[in-house]
């Protein structure tokens, strides 16, 4: 697993409910042995954003994160970071995100769950775009005078 | 630098509860100065630094805070860990450090570090030792502020070097600098305004 790789893992599953992981990954904590270096905790991050995505920064306000930090027996150490306050959630992303490093898992994991998981935010993405756009109006102007 | 794979230790399992315990327990030692307080909030500690020092970096170290580490402290695990759960900044320079952590052999000259300033003597370094023994060594007698008539101490971190950097702080003082002298998970304060004077002399 390169960085890149390892990074739209995190981006994927920070973006999925727990429910949606528990859907693909039939696995529970349990059933592994690692130690929590930092245990499941919730905080507030500051949320910048651009105008139009290509403005001045300005700060959108605060959104809650939670994080979490493991490490398997076999000693390889997952990160899981995620919006909201979902601990269980980030339990799962940084145990996932350490397992990935295990030797020979990471291709297993990336069609049992990283692709599922990744079709079901691009599916959500189309159907809020779709609904969005049912409210969309064009606008339409009348050009008249000599200058047409 | 150790090369070898290093790993982030597991920190204060209540972040919050664990650390309140712990400052509770420096306070208390703090005003007792010589007073043998033990921790026992945690269970793993980075090989190199004993389980006091660890709770005790946990508790106090954050991200403005910085620590000057002894060479042989300074390895891929202790530098990891602190930077991960305290997010402090290790520092090379001993006179800016806020916190300098060494062990008994390979402390660093005490007037090197930094004494405060007559107006901030509060800015001053404290010194984290840590010892082979809280036990073993010739005893001291202890008193000052803290200490109702003497205290009767003893460490194998004490020495000559110590001593005389004590005299001359007393000619220095409100400037000086603190010691919390460490031993696995036990540990006692050795304030500024504490004074030392060998049994045998």
């Amino acid at each position: 697993m390169n960085v890149e790789q390892r990074q739209n893992l995190l981006s994927t599953l920070a973006k999925s409910s727990l429910k949606d992981i528990q859907s693909c990954w039939h696995h529970s904590p349990d059933d592994y042995q690692f130690k929590t270096i930092r245990p499941p905790q919730t905080g507030m991050v500051m949320a910048v954003a651009r105008t139009e995505t290509t403005g001045d920064p300005f700060n959108l306000g605060e959104v809650s994160v939670t994080r979490c930090a493991l490490r398997l027996e076999s000693g390889e150490t997952g990160f899981g970071y995620s919006m909201g306050s979902d601990k269980e959630q980030v339990l799962h992303i940084a145990l996932i995100d350490a397992l990935a490093q295990v030797e020979g898992n990471f291709d297993q994991l990336t069609i049992e769950v990283i692709t599922p998981l990744k079709q079901k935010i691009t599916d959500r993405q189309k159907r809020q775009k779709a609904l969005a756009d049912t409210t969309k109006v064009d606008f339409v102007t009348i050009i008249r005078g000599e200058d047409a | 630098m150790n090369l070898e794979e290093s790993i982030i230790y597991p920190g204060l399992e209540n972040p919050v509860a664990d650390a309140q315990t712990v400052f509770r327990k420096l306070l208390s030692g703090a005003s007792e100065p010589g007073l043998i307080m033990s921790i026992d909030s945690l269970d793993e500690h980075p090989e190199r630094l004993s389980l006091a020092t660890y709770a005790i970096a946990l508790t106090l170290f954050d991200q403005t805070t910085y620590v000057h580490l002894s060479p042989s402290l300074y390895v891929k695990d202790v530098a990891n860990s602190l930077r991960f759960h305290a997010g402090v900044k290790l520092s090379h320079s001993i006179q800016q450090a806020h916190f300098v952590i060494c062990n008994e052999d390979d402390r660093p000259d005490l007037h090197q570090l930094n004494q405060g300033s007559e107006t901030y003597p509060d800015q001053s370094c404290t010194l984290i030792i840590q010892c082979q023994s809280l036990s073993t060594g010739p005893y001291y007698q202890a008193s000052g502020p803290g200490i109702e008539y003497k205290r009767r101490i003893r460490c194998s971190g004490i020495d000559s070097a110590l001593m005389q950097h004590r005299t001359h702080m007393q000619t220095q003082f409100p400037r000086g600098i603190d010691i919390i002298m460490v031993c696995e998970h036990t540990f006692f304060y050795l304030p500024r305004t504490t004074q030392l004077i060998s049994e045998y002399q």
